[in-house]
């Protein structure tokens, strides 16, 4: 079972991303698509502690946290 | 200002639409970062309108509770902005406020009274004052011998300026 977050480019910012990629990837397997207006991000395999949801959403709100304190 | 459209609303889960020219993106990310210890946030974008989406971190949350903290969202939106126009009306003070700090924090605003460049031939060892001179060679009586150990020696030798503090002992 995956889950995906579409994260949009004019509001995230890729190093974000990247960075919650490298964070999490202990957690689930995670793998990023590209499309000209987004980046999603698939979670796969993940660690039996969490939900799919669950771990995608912490993730969601870690990137978010990332992307506000690059841009400030 | 118009308060945010609630564009979906399931299972502890609202979005929100927010109008771009109203809540610029700095507005959302600020007041998305306040409240990203209580809920999950995701940010998205449909035409000109930023979509935000709050799921609550307690499963249990009531309906109520997520409208609660919808209005909550708002408030945390206008407080937001308003920080955002104090700070760009207050721009130009800041940055004077600051640069005047750094300016003095370098040496470039010293008095002309502290630039010492009347002593510029004085050696660290000079000293015009006389402050070096103890105190034994400053109130020595000339040509008496030096004064015996004993309980009147500190009144005769005591000279003006003795506070008390130092006591030397005689020779």
């Amino acid at each position: 079972m995956s889950t995906l977050r579409t994260f949009d480019k004019s509001i995230y910012a890729l190093a974000a991303v990247k960075d919650g990629m490298e964070a999490y990837e202990g957690l689930g397997k995670l793998s990023m698509d590209t499309s000209d207006s987004a980046w999603t991000v698939n979670f796969e395999e993940v660690d039996p502690d969490f939900t799919p949801e669950e771990l995608a959403s912490e993730f969601a709100n870690y990137v978010l946290a990332q992307t506000i304190e690059r841009r400030h | 200002m118009k308060a945010p459209d609630i564009l979906s609303s399931s299972e502890g889960k609202l979005v929100l639409s927010l109008d771009k020219g109203i809540y610029p993106l700095d507005v959302i990310y600020g007041a998305s970062y306040v409240f990203i210890d209580r809920a999950y946030i995701l940010l998205g974008k449909v035409d000109d309108k930023t979509t935000v989406e709050i799921t609550a971190k307690n499963a249990r949350t009531s309906e109520d509770a997520m409208k609660a903290m919808v209005g909550e969202f708002g408030n945390e939106l206008l407080s937001q902005a308003l920080r955002k126009k104090i700070t760009r009306d207050n721009q130009q003070i800041l940055e004077t406020i600051v640069s005047q700090a750094l300016a003095g924090a370098t040496g470039a605003m010293v008095p002309s009274e502290f630039d010492d460049d009347d002593d510029d031939d004085l050696d660290f060892l000079d000293d015009p004052l006389g402050i070096a001179v103890p105190w034994e060679e400053r109130f020595k009586k000339r040509g008496s011998a030096p004064a015996q150990r004993g309980p009147d020696t500190e009144k005769e030798e005591a000279g003006p300026g003795d506070s008390g503090g130092h006591k030397p002992a005689g020779d």
